[in-house]
């Protein structure tokens, strides 16, 4: 099974999506490309405002998870391509911390493959999150 | 037998460390005879949830353990 590294050190940038989109143009068989970008917000909680997200992963199980989710994506739809990036270390609020980019000739198969791949790299893979309050105390994040 | 155990997200604020080996006396024991031990060691482990990783696949608490196996306690998954 090949494996990937789906960690990036920090905020996922606009312009490394924005270069990740303009590498496919060369892929012509492609008709669809469907995106799922995750944003860290700002929540309150107990009067307390997130400023922030630390991530932290146990990273060998991780990507050994996500080449498992990969190869079980592609066996479910019918993709042309796939890429998965995970943020590791602080994220601040309105920062992308998850890009999953999906592309497929069609854009049924690309739509349905990004709801599931998204759902099933929440629900399994070992990443977890630190939220930092603006008073710099914190809490840990569970997926809800 | 020597086996390396991890811990990850809020259990490292209980344990205090990310990482350490134990020596044990036996050469086979399961999953749960090692968690009783981590639970003496640590006892406020006990209230919270965690699920536990065998070389990175999480397993039922009667797996059997052998030299050289990697555990690691996980905390609910916080991911994207």
């Amino acid at each position: 099974m090949k494996k990937h590294n789906v960690f990036i050190q920090g905020a996922i940038t606009p312009d490394f999506i924005a270069n990740s989109i303009a590498k496919h143009q060369t892929k012509t068989s492609i008709g669809a490309h469907d995106i799922f970008l995750g944003q860290v917000r700002a929540d309150e909680i107990n009067g307390k405002t997130v400023s922030a997200i630390e991530y932290t992963a146990y990273e060998e199980m991780a990507n050994t998870k996500f080449s498992e989710i990969r190869e079980a994506t592609f066996d479910k739809f019918e993709l042309t391509c796939m890429h998965i990036y995970h943020s590791l270390g602080a994220v601040k609020a309105g920062e992308i911390c998850l890009f999953v980019f999906v592309s497929s000739p069609r854009r049924k198969e690309a739509m349905k493959a990004l709801e599931y791949l998204v759902e099933t790299i929440k629900a399994e893979s070992p990443i977890f999150g630190k939220e930092i309050f603006e008073d710099e105390s914190h809490q840990w994040k569970v997926n809800s | 037998m020597l086996i390396t155990i991890k811990y990850f997200g809020m259990l490292v604020e209980t344990t205090n460390l990310n990482q350490e080996s134990i020596s044990l006396e036996v050469d086979d024991c399961t999953l749960e005879s090692i968690e009783k031990k981590i639970l003496s060691k640590y006892p406020t482990l006990t209230n919270i949830t965690y699920n536990i990783a065998v070389n990175q696949k999480i397993v039922s608490k009667n797996y059997p353990i052998k030299n050289g196996d990697e555990l690691a306690f996980l905390p609910p998954f916080a991911g994207g």
